[in-house]
């Protein structure tokens, strides 16, 4: 664990009281699970006057592995309507797979690109085959092979 | 009485077991005798030749022989007489042998392809010819019935001039070529080209390609119902020659070689492969790089790069090296390297991006791209991606979008040595893994790599099934086990169906069922569909759960689906359930030989074991057991080839072939479940020579008929003339 531990550490310093508009850290109690709110600052109708609560969970290889990171469902804080989001939360985005993370990345660049990903969206709707994917899928979503086809949404 | 059902009887009267002197009173056929006025046959049953009629002059030669395709017969002693230098002035020559004429045929083809030798082959089926020349021997208790010894008649205008008989029957001493026409300074050599063909490796022996044209069932079934070739092999023979008898060279394996010895005609589901072991693999990318450092005049280890960069193009890595060979060497990350070898530096007010790490003295790496990080934080990131990500050939830099690729050179700098061998490794795979024409054998363990010509654009045409040294048999186009005779998509959509609907199709697959009289439950433990309710002796089809006593001729209407008639269809719910019985009929058969095969194989073990005790209980040996093991093997491979047949029947949509398909899948199906029945015979009755016999033949003719249902499938698929009810 040093090692992800290390780094958290030093993500979560560095993150305190110096977060870019919009992004807001909500707990970071240990150095397994994050959880942050991101916003969309201009004006988009499809995710205007709402806030979206990311998770993150580390494994210990982390920044060497990517962080597992989903959108959580509360009673406040919805699932932002997206191509790439199923409504379970798991998102589509290739560099939180193995294949396009670097481990240069970190927390703030994640939820900075999530809340880009966010805000130049224009289509008001789940991924194709929202319903199934959410009915049958039983795997994490680091085990899943999505088919980075579509990278412009 | 017929006279050929009085000499039958004469026949089985001189072959009882326990005589111990002829009934007869004609001695030995001696020099001076004229040949009986006997006929034999050649090629089909209605083509008698007469040879005291066809030879009464001149000089001929008559060759006996225990049966066609025994090795012994198939190996040295025709061939001998095939490649004699002076075979032809031996006169008119006939190989005899105690079988029917379509066997006999078969195999003067096998040996003689082109029949440039003029050798004819005759049959003498009821062995009356050989036991007019008392030239038979009583074989029954291996063959079933009788055999002629191996000998060599000259003849000279019809009467017996010389004599070769071999004392002990069936050795290869005094009537060989050399013995009968003279030393020939072309010795006679084991002609065997081996075929790297699915069928030729499979377990089961292959059934012999001939182009014997089949007028009817009844005449095919007399083809095969006399096959000697597992007999002549897996048998001993009991008048004690048996060391001489067939096993004249040694045979590694039992039960293939004739077939090697075979030529063969290419079939349209024998798809070209060759296998390539783990030192050959490296062999071949050793030949790349040598021809790369001599063709580019640059080192071995660079080489090595560049082929992996080109994905072992080397075509398109010269053409390209030549162009602009800075920017291959650039682009490969074997630029010029003017900071020489890569090395750990400590640079100060250093700071790892990744782990954010600035302590004085802290190793740092970069490559040619200048991204820098900690030697802990590469160490990490290399031994995730080589040990959970299995990556080696393109390992890209750590820096986010940076295309550099880590090489081996760096690499070793930068790991442990464990890694390095686990990277090397990768690195080998990589070669396979980038040639389309080369796949790996899926086979847990097995190192060994495919090499095959079949392309992705192929598979709607061909099922490219192959077979690796470690006897799996898998799919090239999608490396799946062996499912021919459905092309890969086919399989995909139908497997993909059979998990969506599994819920449904679980109850019907499940291994036990009820007697439909007494209602007791009944668990299927063989492989076999007759199943005997133990409570109340019903006999039912475990398939359809009809009466047997209605299948025995019949088995038709189990094998097809019968479309519900019209008034049903009306219906729209009745319709949705016919869709859903269609897909539940098919899928049943389908399952059920899964279910058989693996049971099947479980019968085999045990078997095994009991002929073991058996061995030495009886002293028999353990050549005499394996033809369970065939039968075992065949009726493993059948069942994977029906079970096929079926989701194949699935999808089809009927046109004027389909009726074609399921004739052959009702032949090949009911041959197989009749084996699959003598094969669950208590172990007393498996050792009986009678049982035993039947089970080769049955053994063999489930090889062929799965030979021509595959055959047939695939030429029709190549053809592209069978209609889908769906599109792929
Ligand atoms: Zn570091
Ligand atoms: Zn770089
Ligand atoms: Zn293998
Ligand atoms: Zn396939
Ligand atoms: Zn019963
Ligand atoms: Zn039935």
């Amino acid at each position: 664990m040093a090692f992800a531990t290390k780094r958290l550490g030093k993500e979560l310093a560095k993150i305190h009281g110096n977060l870019p508009p919009g992004i807001t850290l909500v707990t970071a109690e240990g150095f397994q699970e994050w959880l942050l709110d991101i916003q969309v600052l201009d004006a988009n109708p499809i995710y205007t006057g709402k806030i979206f609560r990311l998770k993150f969970k580390f494994s210990s290889s982390y920044p060497i592995e990517p962080p597992e990171v989903t959108f959580v469902n509360t009673t406040d804080r919805p699932i932002p309507m997206h191509p790439h989001i199923y409504s379970n939360g798991i998102i589509c985005l290739d560099l939180l797979g193995q294949q396009g993370w670097s481990p240069v990345q970190n927390v703030e660049s994640i939820c900075m690109s999530l809340q880009s990903m966010l805000t130049g969206n224009t289509k008001n709707e789940r991924p194709e085959g929202d319903a199934q994917f959410v009915a049958s899928n039983r795997r994490r979503p680091r085990d899943i092979d999505f088919y980075y086809h579509d990278n412009t949404v | 009485m017929s006279p050929t059902a009085a000499l039958r009887s004469i026949t089985l009267r001189r072959f009882q077991p326990g005589r111990t002197f002829h009934s007869s009173s004609r001695a030995f056929i001696k020099v001076g005798d004229k040949l009986p006025n006997l006929d034999l046959v050649e090629s089909s049953p209605g083509n008698k030749v007469n040879l005291s009629e066809e030879i009464k002059s001149g000089k001929s030669l008559l060759i006996g022989v225990p049966a066609a395709f025994s090795p012994g017969c198939s190996n040295s002693h025709i061939p001998g007489y095939l490649k004699h230098k002076s075979l032809k002035n031996a006169g008119q020559v006939f190989v005899i042998a105690v079988n029917d004429p379509f066997v006999t045929k078969a195999w003067g083809e096998s040996l003689d392809p082109s029949g440039n030798s003029g050798i004819r082959f005759l049959g003498d089926p009821t062995a009356k010819f050989t036991k007019a020349l008392d030239l038979a021997f009583d074989g029954t208790a291996i063959f079933g019935g009788p055999r002629s010894k191996r000998y060599a008649l000259e003849i000279e205008d019809g009467k017996v001039k010389a004599l070769h008989v071999e004392p002990d029957n069936t050795g290869i001493a005094v009537s060989t070529a050399e013995k009968v026409l003279g030393s020939s300074d072309k010795p006679a050599t084991r002609s065997s080209k081996r075929l790297a063909s699915a069928a030729a490796k499979e377990g089961p022996p292959t059934p012999l390609t001939t182009s014997t044209p089949m007028d009817s069932e009844d005449e095919f079934m007399s083809g095969m119902s006399s096959e000697e070739d597992d007999v002549l092999q897996e048998s001993d023979n009991d008048d004690g020659s048996a060391d001489d008898f067939g096993f004249d060279e040694p045979e590694p394996e039992l039960g293939f070689s004739q077939k090697d010895a075979m030529p063969k005609k290419k079939k349209t589901f024998d798809i070209n492969f060759k296998v390539y072991h783990p030192e050959d693999i490296q062999a071949q990318q050793d030949d790349l790089i040598d021809e790369v450092n001599m063709i580019l005049d640059i080192r071995k280890e660079d080489a090595a790069i560049l082929l992996r960069h080109f994905r072992w193009n080397k075509e398109r890595l010269i053409e390209d090296y030549m162009d602009r060979p800075k920017k291959v060497l650039e682009d490969a990350g074997l630029g010029p390297s003017a900071t020489g070898p890569p090395k750990l530096e400590v640079i100060p007010g250093f700071m790892c991006d990744i782990c954010c790490e600035d302590e004085s003295g802290l190793q740092s790496f970069a490559m040619k791209c200048g991204h820098r990080y900690c030697i802990n934080c590469y160490k990490h990131y290399l031994g995730q991606k080589i040990k959970e990500e299995g990556e080696a050939a393109r390992i890209q830099c750590p820096a986010d979008g940076c295309k550099r690729i880590m090489d081996a050179k760096s690499l070793d700098l930068l790991v442990t040595t464990d890694l390095q061998q686990r990277y090397h490794e990768l690195l080998t795979r990589t070669y396979v893994e980038d040639k389309e024409q080369l796949k790996w054998c899926p086979a847990p363990d097995c190192e060994n790599a495919i090499e095959c010509g079949i392309k992705k654009k192929d598979l709607d045409r061909v099922v490219p099934t192959v077979a690796c040294d470690c006897k799996h048999r898998f799919c090239f186009g999608c490396i799946l086990a062996d499912h021919q005779p459905a092309p890969c998509e086919l399989v995909k959509r139908w497997l993909k169906k059979c998990a969506d609907d599994s819920e449904t199709a679980n109850w019907i697959s499940a291994n036990t069922k009820e007697c439909p009289k007494c209602n007791s439950t009944i668990e299927k433990n063989g492989g076999c569909n007759h199943m005997t309710c133990r409570k109340c002796k019903h006999e039912f089809c475990w398939m359809c759960m009809g009466l047997w006593s209605e299948h025995g001729t019949s088995w038709y209407n189990c094998n097809r689906f019968e479309e519900k008639s019209g008034s049903e269809a009306r219906d729209a719910q009745a319709k949705s359930r016919v869709s859903l019985e269609r897909y539940l009929h098919y899928y049943n058969r389908y399952a059920n030989h899964e279910q058989s095969a693996k049971l099947d194989k479980d019968i085999y073990n045990k078997t095994e074991k009991k002929m073991i005790q058996l061995q030495s209980a009886s002293g028999m040996s353990w050549i005499e057991v394996q033809y369970l093991n065939s039968a075992s093997q065949a009726l493993q491979t059948c069942r994977q080839t029906l079970k096929w047949t079926y989701a194949f029947a699935f999808y089809l949509a009927r046109n004027n072939l389909t009726e074609m398909f399921e004739d052959n899948q009702k032949d090949l199906e009911m041959a197989v479940e009749a084996l699959s029945e003598m094969f669950e015979k208590p172990v007393t009755e498996l050792a009986e020579p009678k049982l035993k016999v039947e089970i080769m033949d049955k053994t063999s003719y489930c090889n062929k008929r799965r030979v021509i249902l595959l055959a047939d499938t695939a030429d029709n698929l190549a053809n592209g003339v069978w209609s889908w009810s769906i599109n792929f």
